[in-house]
């Protein structure tokens, strides 16, 4: 009522006479019940709009249906023809996805091992610090002590003393000394020791002399062809039995050590050469 | 298994008396340098380091005879470094007291003596760092860190279990950590 009020008085201020004389009472009706029977005749219109099917939905639908099922089985021209190849273009597209690395089964142990190796040790220290603490991570576990020059190699000699009283061993790769070994027996074998030249291989005060006998067996084996076979027929047990009688391994094995494969004499130079081997040691100043 | 296999070969060879002194060089030539550093984080200068390495192949050429060849050879030597380093300390400790010194960490000591010791380097703070742990625990820590040794070799090295030392491991480099953090 207020609000009428207001409007009132909102119009006797316009200055309009007229509307100060006539109210803004409603002068419509509606038929009785209008308002409680709207809701439900609005939503069964809607409804009904709703399940409408347009007239002769039923008579089109199969034809309608039927034209889409035979779109859908539609091929594109010419598919039939192509299908073969674009197949076996897939299977080769396979086949080379299969196809495996150079050398994989020959590495595939070794690539296993590290892998186990990476994820059961080293990646663990180094995952497990991470995660730990990333902090003593990134210094790392590099540790920055150092050592005096050849200390390791003095060690050995330094503890051997201590416990043996004397020089540690020498150790020798098996491979040089073999080869070494067996022109020495090769020699004793041949007649060769008659020349002296091994003798000064482990004992420098002989000196070489010269052997025509033994030249001329030498020389009889070259022809023969059978250098190979008398180095063939050497056994561990000749080697040994020959270091033996001369009681001078160590000095074996020490010019054994000091010498490659690759600079060896050929046994041919010194069956023709007595001077031969003895050039090569004095090359190599074992000998004087 | 291969370098166990090459240990076993070692061993035969020990045990001949015509082949035992090439065979224990062989064997010092094999090991000194990994077992010299476990003992040189242990003991930190390397006088110190020297003297446990020479003491502690002298009682591996003493005793290898009775080695008993059910564990490997190499977790074997690491035990011995270890307890070599460990009464090392002991003794350092027990010199130390004697001279009624006040810093009671001979290790930080030996270190701070080295020549090439700079104090603002990282690895020298963590080496300080390992320094504060207790004697076993700094084991612990280097066997796996630095030697990056499986816990199961741990194991057997320290005679202790699995479990502990993966304990004493983080709670070392807890310590570690902290250390670093506040110096």
């Amino acid at each position: 009522m207020e609000n009428n009020n207001n409007i009132q008085q909102e119009q006797e201020e316009i200055g309009s006479p007229v509307f100060g004389i006539i109210d803004n009472s409603n002068v419509f009706t509606v038929p009785e019940g209008y308002f409680d029977e709207l809701p439900v005749a609005i939503l069964g219109k809607v409804l009904e709009q709703d399940n409408e099917l347009p007239e002769g939905y039923f008579d089109e639908l199969p034809l309608k249906v039927l034209g889409k099922t035979q779109n859908e089985a539609e091929v594109p021209e010419g598919y039939f023809e192509t299908l073969p190849i674009e197949v076996l273009g897939k299977i080769n597209t396979l086949s080379q996805e299969q196809t495996l690395p150079a050398g994989y089964f020959e590495n595939l142990s070794a690539t296993v091992m590290q892998r186990i190796k990476a994820e059961t040790t080293e990646v663990d220290v180094h995952a497990e610090m991470k995660q730990l603490s990333p902090a003593i991570a990134a210094i790392g576990n590099e540790h920055p002590f150092t050592v005096p020059a050849n200390y390791f190699d003095n060690n050995i000699e330094a503890i051997t003393k201590k416990v043996i009283g004397k020089q540690p061993a020498v150790i020798v790769q098996m491979g040089t000394a073999r080869k070494v070994l067996r022109y020495a027996v090769a020699a004793v074998v041949t007649g060769f020791m008659g020349l002296g030249i091994y003798t000064i291989a482990f004992d420098n005060t002989q000196q070489v002399s010269s052997n025509s006998a033994v030249m001329a067996k030498a020389d009889n084996i070259l022809k023969t062809n059978s250098i190979d076979d008398v180095f063939n027929s050497l056994t561990e047990a000749d080697i040994t039995d020959y270091m033996t009688s001369k009681g001078s391994n160590i000095n074996a094995a020490l010019v054994a050590s000091t010498i490659n494969d690759a600079d060896l004499p050929t046994a041919e130079d010194y069956m023709f050469d007595e001077e031969a081997l003895n050039d090569f040691l004095k090359g190599k100043n074992i000998i004087n | 298994m291969a370098e166990q296999q090459d240990d076993l070969e070692l061993l035969v060879e020990f045990k001949q008396e015509s082949t035992k002194e090439r065979a224990f060089t062989k064997i010092m030539k094999k090991y000194q340098e990994r077992l010299y550093w476990h003992v040189r984080r242990m003991v930190g200068g390397h006088e110190d380091a020297n003297d446990v390495i020479q003491n502690m192949f002298i009682k591996v050429w003493k005793s290898l005879d009775n080695f008993r060849e059910d564990s490997q050879l190499y977790t074997w030597l690491y035990r011995i470094a270890t307890n070599e380093s460990l009464t090392h300390i002991e003794k350092a400790k027990k010199r130390q007291s004697v001279s009624m010194s006040d810093d009671d960490n001979p290790i930080s000591n030996s270190l701070k003596s080295d020549t090439d010791y700079d104090g603002n380097k990282v690895q020298w703070k963590l080496q300080q760092a390992i320094s504060t742990l207790p004697d076993k625990q700094k084991a612990v820590f280097n066997l796996r860190y630095f030697d990056e040794m499986p816990y199961q070799e741990m194991s057997k090295v320290l005679e202790t279990s699995e479990g502990a030392l993966k304990a004493s491991y983080h709670h070392a480099v807890k310590k570690i950590e902290e250390f670093i953090l506040n110096h």
